[in-house]
């Protein structure tokens, strides 16, 4: 495997190193000018030619010319362009440092080379959103939120309001690789679904990947949710925080060796108990409900070769009801990364990261008469050396590899009853997956540009464990009798896959301002969330591929037309996919995934298909600026044992999906923005007919039809109002910033769900029991909020 | 397990319900066999019935004319009629002393209907003794009144797969809300969870209670009488009332409701294999009852 890749390296360097020997290189970084944070993907050009590169995850460009004298422009939406001329004769180093444009700079016509990335890179199915952007959304009771906003994009949907997670183009939730600078966060949620794990503060950006997944991201099936900390201000101490209806957050920053290192710090915490602590009666005094998150990074540049940054994240939710019942989960990870620069043209990271989720429950104020304690952990730690090697303005090569160690412990528990103890635990599972990949992103005559890579995956499922085999199923439908249990001694391979993922991209310009892009994607997916309520809960487990479960898989088609108008004042691109998966986990009637030793057992395999239409319309710049978004779509899932073998929806499948965000800039002080939502209601199973039993109405689905009922379409109005201070005062250290929120501003009781119950409590014996259905709202009125957030340097 | 810990976190959240018309697809009514025998003295009754539209709120269509018979099959053979009588009952009237038979040995139930015959198989699984029914002082806790509460103590047997209902009656009223369907597996909730011989879990100890509209305890006063009854339950049995179970209480789940999922049943069709809906069981009983003072 090895041999191939070194085969295919060499086959690729040797042909563009030739072409590139009589270059010169200028290298550097581009930074904000006020607080030093690098600036991704940033456009860096030759003035006066379309030739220009994009800066990288950590603000880095290199650019290789025929020798000669240059103007070179800097420039980063927001932010004032940065010309400079440099006679390059010899490699050189040059860090631009991007003044931020005034507001009524921002009308400035921007030239057509550096805004049209929309347009000109190969790069298709990517949504990018930045922090001030996400700020300035209407947001619920006013906390900006990261994973919400991503929701009002093309392709991206929910199962319902407060559910957890997010789906991509027909992906369950489980197919997103969330990552905080590089650490995947197994559950990005607070308080259930409603508010996501990352501090506005201390985010720089977000950037989805819908699909043309690049090869040198791997390990889910349908997106990439690539989340930058910010590194922390090295020119100057600052200190944010902001006073909201849910979390109150501050945030410090600041040079620790000025223009060399930095640090941000920056938390938060629900107060909810706090507040209503004085309320409680002894009994109830010990009950804690809060949320919180730490967030710290720092970093260091040893010279303009070497920077290493060190980033760490805690967050938890923590739920007790009084001092006999605790439940708490979160998330924990770390991330060391070295950016090295070998030569000009050939950068390189390297970084380590640990992540932990975890769960703890506890019941029982006895512990040796009546308790029950259980704690579950999914531990991940992994290294990650990566390369770009920037031959040329026309071509970039990028390889590097991973390698993931996990832990999955489902459940370590304890359950006293009565005073006899007994073990539960559910053994622990380990896996090794790794993976190596070379990419190459090059410019051919001109109008085309192609991004094409190989990923090579490997996942080892280790032993150290019983390891299960399971018979035929009675019936369809039913659990999978256990047939044989086998020992296994620690580290050996109990199963392992192979899988090749090619990935590519092409982009082909009609003309200055629209192109038409494909692309065309294999992701492997070899963990798995096993949940079957329809909003995830903390408590669900993952599972790494084993003798039972396949990893999954998926392909990827799409195809795209992409236009700017108006000199790239508005964006407008279409795009259609077309996804095919298999081996999708879906589960047996009645299936019980938690606390069980043989999961296994209850795990079905299926196909699946999505394909849909989304249309983007973005207007950038001006005092009135926003998107529009439309998804015209299908999901659909082939399950033997569900639906009678049929293709059925899942059940976050929408067919529309319309959002409309705007924003308008009434005057220097005041920002009015709101956003419109509307879709069509998910498919459900709902009983159409129920029997007598034992004294019970038993509901029951006849003729077995699944996802055969929409619940009615949801939409929703949400409206906001921004106040900053005034101009005059915009110099002074301290800067205050009132926000005025309203979420569901006509009120309207959107459904989540629809499902039939029992009207009668008690029956009696022989007598009738009456039913009806019942819709549920999870947000039933207009919520209002405000927030104050402020800015002290 | 699940259910309580689903209850739990959707009783956090902040949701509202409104009661909407809804109109199925329902046509094809199927039989339904209610067959929950027990191994005491006394009459023993089956149900004949047609499964209705979900929102119809009316009492079964009996199934009349139909011949139902029960065999024991091991270790040796005995047949009882079960005699036609109104309302699709069909009910075997013991000979004094006489009992239908004794855990360890297997059945078979036999229905004929028209020109369908239907066949059921089962065993009668034993059942451990209620050791008693305490009655306790509990203070005040989030959801829980101060008050006199009981408990059902009884003891899990030896060997992983033991299956019970729990049926409580106080003062009279047979505790049977959707929330009040209790059952035990090795002293806990469900299969699986590696549980064995040990006092049923405090919370299925204190299932017994009465309980409240919005679903909370209702403590005992003095004078209450409570009367709990254990149930052996076969595997299939248990499985179909797991899943009914989770049925039946999903709307308190909220957000995190489970799909919609079909109890499967234990008498099939001779000619089709097609199972009937309900269940065959024969159960052994243990009893027990305590007045509060």
């Amino acid at each position: 495997m090895k041999r191939i890749l070194y085969a295919l390296l060499v086959v690729v360097l040797g042909t563009t190193l030739v072409q590139a020997q009589t270059n010169v290189t200028v290298r550097g970084y581009v930074r904000d000018l006020s607080n030093g944070e690098t600036l991704i993907g940033a456009t860096v050009y030759l003035d006066g030619t379309s030739k220009g590169t994009v800066t990288n995850e950590y603000g880095f460009y290199s650019l290789t010319v025929a020798p000669g004298t240059y103007t070179l422009v800097a420039g980063y939406l927001g932010f004032e362009d940065q010309r400079t001329s440099l006679d390059l004769f010899e490699n050189q180093t040059y860090d631009f440092a991007l003044g931020e444009s005034g507001k009524l700079l921002q009308e400035v016509v921007v030239t057509a080379e550096e805004e049209d990335r929309n347009v000109s890179t190969v790069q298709m199915s990517v949504e990018r959103l930045d922090m001030t952007t996400i700020e300035k959304l209407p947001s619920l009771l006013g906390e900006v939120d990261v994973l919400r906003s991503i929701q009002l994009l093309p392709g991206v949907t929910s199962v319902g309001e407060g559910a957890a997670g997010f789906n991509v183009r027909g992906g369950s939730i489980d197919q997103n690789l969330v990552i905080l600078d590089e650490a995947p966060v197994f559950n990005s949620s607070h308080l259930f679904g409603f508010f996501s794990v990352f501090n506005p503060d201390a985010v720089k950006g977000v950037k989805l990947y819908k699909g043309g997944i690049p090869a040198r991201y791997g390990g889910r099936l349908s997106s990439i949710l690539d989340v930058r900390m910010k590194e922390g201000n090295n020119q100057h101490f600052e200190v944010q925080g902001g006073i909201g209806t849910i979390f109150s957050r501050l945030s410090v920053e600041a040079p620790i060796v000025k223009d060399r290192s930095s640090f941000l710090l920056a938390g938060r915490r629900s107060y909810i108990d706090v507040l209503a602590a004085p309320f409680l009666n002894d009994d109830l005094a010990g009950t804690q409900l809060n949320f919180y998150d730490l967030t710290l990074k720092t970093n260091y540049r040893f010279s303009d070769k070497d920077q290493v940054f060190l980033s760490g994240y805690l967050g938890r939710d923590v739920f007790s009801p009084g001092d006999d019942a605790g439940f708490s989960w979160g998330n924990a990870t770390g991330t060391l990364r070295w950016n090295h620069l070998f030569t000009d043209k050939l950068f390189s990271n390297l970084t380590f990261y640990y992540s932990d989720y975890d769960y703890a429950i506890d019941f029982g104020d006895d512990p040796d008469e009546d308790a029950f304690n259980w704690d579950a952990s999914i531990i991940n730690t992994s290294v990650k050396p990566e390369f770009s090697y920037f031959i040329s303005p026309t071509n970039i090569l990028r390889f590097g590899g991973q390698a993931i160690h996990y832990r999955f412990e489902p459940a370590n528990a304890i359950a006293v009853s009565d005073g006899d103890e007994i073990d539960i635990s559910i053994s622990r599972q380990w896996a090794l997956e790794s993976s190596l990949f070379v990419e190459n992103e090059v410019t051919l005559f001109e109008r085309l540009k192609l991004n094409y890579g190989l990923r090579v995956s490997h996942f080892a499922y280790l032993g150290g464990r019983n390891v299960y085999t399971f018979g035929e199923a009675l019936r369809t439908g039913l659990p999978r009798p256990l047939t044989g249990v086998t020992p296994t001694a620690r580290d050996e391979t109990i199963e392992d896959w192979f899988n090749f993922e090619p990935r590519a991209a092409a982009q082909y310009s009609l003309n200055d301002n629209s192109s038409v892009k494909a692309s065309y994607q294999r992701t492997v997916q070899y963990i798995h969330l096993l949940s079957n309520t329809t909003a995830s809960i903390p408590l669900d487990i993952w599972t790494p591929s084993t003798n039972n479960i396949d990893p999954q898989l998926a392909d990827q088609y799409a195809i795209g037309y992409f236009r700017n108008l108006r000199d790239n004042r508005y964006e407008v691109s279409v795009e259609a996919y077309y996804k095919d998966f298999s081996n999708l986990i879906d589960y047996i009637d009645g299936a019980d995934l938690v606390l069980n030793e043989f999961v296994e057992g209850q795990v079905l395999t299926g196909k699946g298909r999505a394909y849909g239409t989304e249309l983007q319309v973005k207007k950038t710049e001006g005092r009135a600026s926003g998107w529009l978004s439309y998804t015209l779509a299908r999901t659909e899932r082939l399950v033997e044992g569900i639906n009678n073998g049929d293709w059925y929806p899942t059940r976050f499948d929408q067919t529309h999906n319309f959002n409309l965000t705007g924003f308008y800039e009434l005057s220097d002080r005041v920002t009015l923005s709101a956003t419109f939502v509307y879709n069509t209601g998910t498919p459900l199973t709902l009983a159409n007919s129920g029997y007598y039993q034992l004294g019970y109405f038993v509901p029951h689905n006849a003729g077995n039809a699944r996802n055969n009922f929409r619940i009615p379409d949801y939409h929703r109005l949400d409206f906001s109002v921004t106040l900053d201070p005034k101009a005059e005062k915009a110099d002074r250290r301290w800067r205050g910033q009132w926000i005025f929120g309203v979420y569901n501003l006509y009120a309207r009781r959107n459904p989540f769900t629809v499902y039939g119950d029992q009207i009668d409590g008690r029956t009696l014996p022989g007598s009738v029991i009456n039913t009806e259905a019942i819709k549920l709202s999870v947000v039933g009125s207009i919520i209002p909020s405000v927030s104050y957030n402020f800015t002290f340097k | 397990m699940r259910a309580l810990l689903l209850t739990l976190l959707a009783g956090s959240l902040w949701t509202c319900t409104d009661v909407i018309e809804l109109e199925t697809d329902f046509t094809d009514p199927q039989l339904v066999v209610d067959a929950w025998l027990t191994d005491e003295a006394g009459p023993q009754t089956i149900r004949l019935s047609l499964s209705q539209d979900y929102y119809a709120n009316r009492l079964p269509t009996p199934v009349e004319n139909a011949e139902v018979v029960v065999c024991r099959t091991a270790p040796d053979t005995a047949c009882f009629v079960f005699a036609p009588r109104d309302s699709g009952r069909y009910v075997w009237t013991p000979a004094p002393g006489e009992r239908i038979g004794e855990v360890g040995q297997e059945f078979t139930l036999g229905i004929r209907h028209g020109d369908e015959n239907y066949v059921g198989r089962t065993s009668l699984y034993r059942v451990p003794p209620i050791d008693s029914i305490s009655i306790q002082f509990e203070e005040e806790r989030l959801g829980l009144d101060e008050g006199l509460y009981a408990q059902l103590y009884a003891r899990d047997f030896a060997g992983v797969g033991d299956a019970y209902l729990i049926r409580s009656t106080i003062n009279d009223t047979l505790l049977n809300r959707p929330s009040e369907l209790n059952l035990a597996f090795d002293a806990t909730f469900d299969a699986g969870s590696g549980t064995d011989g040990i006092a049923f879990i405090f919370p299925i100890r204190f299932s017994i209670n009465k309980t409240d509209d919005d679903g909370a305890f209702v403590p005992l006063i003095a004078g209450d009488k409570v009367e709990v009854e254990l149930w052996s339950l076969s595997p299939e049995a248990f499985y179909f009332l797991g899943v009914a179970r989770d049925q039946l209480q999903n709307g308190d789940n909220g957000i995190f409701q489970i799909p919609v999922a079909n109890s499967p049943g234990n008498v099939f069709n001779v000619d089709t294999q097609e199972s009937a809906l309900g269940i065959f069981n024969i159960a052994a009983v243990s009893r027990a009852a305590r007045v509060v003072e």
